[in-house]
C-alpha cells in the first residue's frame, strides 16, 4: 500500500528525514511516536505532497509520488488528511465545509454532497451543528469535523495529525472509536500522536521516530514490552503511565 | 419618559457638565442660526444678478447655481443635445443604486457596471443611429466624475487581483513584472502619472494631433487603482493561513478552485472595507484630471466662474458642487455599511 525507500529531506541543512525505509499493507494501524521535532509531522505531510522530500522514493498504492500535480492528484484522491490544526475554512459553515470538496472536485450533486456529509458527521456526534460556523465551536468540535471531512472523501489511507491534542478525555474515546471503526472498511490509518496509551490501543503498529532516524517499527505489544532499542526503553520509561 | 430622564441625567447630572451642555447649546444654535441665515432666511433663489449683487453681503445668491447647472453638470457638451449627458448620468447611477439597495457584491456587480459603463459612453460619444457624433473632449461635468469613479474601479478591481496574485507567483518574470508595476504607480502622485501618460503616449503612438484625452485619463486613473487595490487585496492573501491552502491542497482542489472558493471569499470579507475607501478615494481625485484639460464637475464649476459678471458666487457654487461629491461618495460609504453587515451575517468574519 504505502512503501518508502531511502526517503531524506533537509530544512536548510537541517535533516529532519534520514533515510527511512518501510512498508505499510492494506488495512494496517499505525502510530507515529517520537519526541516533538523529530520528524513525525513532516513525513506525513511527505506522503502526501504538502512537504516534497529530497531524495529516495514514495510509493502510495503503486502509484511513485514524484514533484509533479499529476500524480500529487492522484495520490491526494487516495489519501485524506486531517491537520493538527483543523485547517477548517473559517467562511463556510460545517456543512459546507464537507460538501465544498465533495461537489467541487468528486463533482457529486448537492444532495448527494449532504447526504454523505451528514452520515459521516453522524459518525463524530456532530450533526447537530451543521449549519454553525467554525469559529462557533470548540476546539475539540473543530477536530471532529476535520476527522468528518477526511471520512468524507472515501480515501483507501487516512493520514491524522496529532488528532487528540485539543480533545478531552471522554472525546479521545469517542475518536478512537471512530478510528477504530475504520477498520471494518479496509482503510489503511496513519497517525501521529503524543499520547502513548490511546496509540497502545488504536496502532497495530508502532513507528517510532528520533531525529529523523527510524528507531523501531514493530508490532505495538512488541514495542511496549519487548523492545531492545535503548532509545525506546528511555522513551518509555519516562512515560507516565 | 425614561428616554428623556436619561437624556437629563446625561446633559444636568451635576454643574459643570450642566455648564458644558448650556456652552454647546449657545454655540451650536449659534452656529446653525447664522447657517440657516446666510443660506435660507436672506438667500436669493432667483437668477437675477441686479438683486443678487444688492444682497451680495448678506445671504447667499442660490441664483447663481440656477443660471450656471447646465454648465456646471455638462460643461462643454453642445446644449441642444444634453439629455444624452442626462440619460448617461443616470445610466451610470441607477445601477449603482439598486446595488446598493440589493447589497451585491458579487461576479454579476462587475458586469452590470461594465455593461452600464459601456453603454453610457457610447450614447455621450454617438456615431451611431440618430445620435451625432460629439468628441470625447467635450466631456465633462457630472459624467466624467461619475464615469472614471466607476471605470477606474470596475477595470481597476480584476486587474489588481491579477496583480496581486502574480506578485506572489513562482515565476520570476511574472513576480517582478508585477512589482515593478505596482511599485511604480504607487510611487507616483495622480498628477505626475496623469502628466506622464500624457507625454508619453503621443510618443508610442505617433500621433500628437489626434489625443484622446478621455481614453488616456481613463488608462492612468485604472493603471493607478489597480496598483492601490492589489496592494489591499494582497495583503488579504497573505493574511490567510498557508494551512488552509494546505488542506485545501490535501482535498485535492485544483488552484484555480483554491483561488475561487477558499482565498477570494475570505479575501474580500475581510478587505471590504479598505476596498471601498479606495473606491471613495480615487472618486474624489477624479477632480485631478482638470490639471490635463478635462472638466469633471468642479472643473465645470470653474469653467461657469469664468463669466466675470457672476464670479462673486463662487461660494455657493463651491457648496453646490462639494454637496454632490459629498452625496457620491455618501452613496459609497452606506454601500460599505450594508454590505459589510452582510458579510457579517453569512460569514461571522
Amino acid at each position: 500500500m504505502i512503501k518508502i525507500s531511502n526517503v531524506s529531506k533537509l530544512y536548510s541543512n537541517e535533516i529532519v528525514l534520514n533515510n527511512l525505509n518501510f512498508e505499510i499493507l492494506q488495512g494496517e494501524k499505525i502510530a507515529i511516536c517520537g519526541p516533538s521535532g523529530s520528524g513525525k509531522s513532516t513525513l506525513l505531510k511527505c506522503l502526501i505532497g504538502i512537504e516534497d522530500h529530497d531524495s529516495g522514493e514514495i510509493f502510495i498504492d503503486n502509484v511513485l509520488l514524484d514533484k509533479t500535480d499529476k500524480t500529487k492528484k492522484q495520490v491526494r484522491s487516495k489519501v485524506s488528511f486531517v491537520f493538527q490544526n483543523f485547517n477548517l475554512f473559517p467562511h463556510l459553515n460545517v456543512m459546507s465545509n464537507l460538501t465544498l470538496p465533495l461537489i467541487k472536485v468528486l463533482k457529486l450533486s448537492k444532495e448527494e454532497a449532504e447526504k454523505i456529509a451528514l452520515a459521516n458527521l453522524e459518525k463524530v456526534c456532530m450533526a447537530e451543528h451543521v449549519n454553525k460556523f467554525i469559529n462557533e465551536l470548540s476546539g475539540g468540535q473543530q477536530q471532529r469535523v476535520a476527522i468528518a471531512r477526511a471520512l468524507c472523501i472515501n480515501a483507501k489511507i487516512i493520514c491524522l495529525d496529532e488528532p487528540t491534542s485539543s480533545l478531552d478525555p471522554e472525546l479521545v474515546k469517542e475518536v478512537l472509536d471512530t478510528i477504530l471503526n475504520l477498520s471494518k472498511d479496509n482503510i489503511t490509518v496513519i497517525c501521529v500522536t503524543h499520547e502513548m496509551a490511546f496509540a497502545k490501543k488504536m496502532a497495530d503498529k508502532i513507528l517510532f521516530l528520533d531525529k529523523g532516524n527510524l528507531i523501531s517499527f514493530t508490532d505495538t505489544d512488541v514495542f511496549f514490552n519487548y523492545s531492545n532499542e535503548l532509545r525506546v526503553k528511555n522513551f518509555l520509561d519516562k512515560l507516565l503511565i | 419618559m425614561k428616554t428623556f430622564l436619561k437624556l437629563k441625567d446625561a446633559l444636568f447630572s451635576n454643574w459643570h457638565i450642566t455648564f458644558l451642555t448650556i456652552c454647546s447649546l449657545i454655540t451650536s444654535f449659534y452656529i446653525i442660526y447664522e447657517i440657516s441665515l446666510w443660506s435660507i432666511i436672506n438667500a436669493t433663489f432667483i437668477n437675477d444678478f441686479q438683486i443678487c449683487k444688492d444682497n451680495f453681503n448678506i445671504g447667499a445668491c442660490w441664483g447663481f447655481v440656477y443660471e450656471k447647472w447646465e454648465t456646471i453638470f455638462y460643461s462643454q457638451y453642445p446644449t441642444h443635445i444634453s439629455f444624452r449627458p442626462i440619460l448617461s448620468s443616470l445610466i451610470l447611477i441607477l445601477p449603482l443604486l439598486y446595488i446598493v439597495i440589493k447589497k451585491k457584491f458579487d461576479i454579476s456587480t462587475f458586469f452590470i457596471l461594465l455593461v452600464s459603463c459601456i453603454l453610457s459612453y457610447f450614447i455621450m460619444a454617438g456615431g451611431f443611429f440618430f445620435l451625432e457624433n460629439v468628441d470625447t473632449r467635450y466631456f465633462g461635468g457630472i459624467f466624467l466624475t461619475l464615469f472614471i469613479g466607476v471605470f477606474s474601479n470596475i477595470l481597476g478591481l480584476p486587474l489588481a487581483l491579477l496583480l496581486a496574485f502574480s506578485r506572489n507567483s513562482n515565476n520570476i518574470f511574472v513576480r517582478y513584472s508585477s512589482a515593478i508595476f505596482v511599485e511604480i504607480f504607487r510611487g507616483l502622485p495622480l498628477i505626475a502619472t496623469l502628466f506622464v501618460f500624457v507625454i508619453i503616449f503621443p510618443l508610442i503612438t505617433q500621433d500628437s494631433i489626434n489625443l484622446d484625452m478621455f481614453f488616456i485619463i481613463c488608462i492612468a486613473f485604472v493603471f493607478l487603482n489597480a496598483a492601490y487595490l492589489s496592494e489591499i487585496l494582497r495583503s488579504g492573501i497573505n493574511s490567510i493561513p498557508s494551512n488552509q491552502i494546505h488542506s485545501a491542497k490535501s482535498l485535492n482542489f485544483s488552484k484555480y478552485q483554491i483561488i475561487c472558493n477558499i482565498i477570494l471569499p475570505q479575501v474580500f470579507v475581510k478587505m471590504f472595507t479598505p476596498l471601498v475607501n479606495q473606491f471613495v478615494s480615487i472618486m474624489k481625485e477624479s477632480t485631478l484630471v482638470s490639471v490635463v484639460g478635462m472638466f469633471d464637475l468642479l472643473g465645470s464649476l470653474n469653467l461657469a466662474l469664468g463669466d466675470s459678471q457672476w464670479r462673486i458666487f463662487y461660494i455657493e457654487g463651491i457648496i453646490f458642487v462639494a454637496a454632490i461629491y459629498w452625496l457620491f461618495c455618501k452613496i459609497l460609504l452606506i454601500y460599505a455599511d450594508r454590505v459589510s453587515e452582510k458579510f457579517y451575517k453569512e460569514y461571522r468574519l
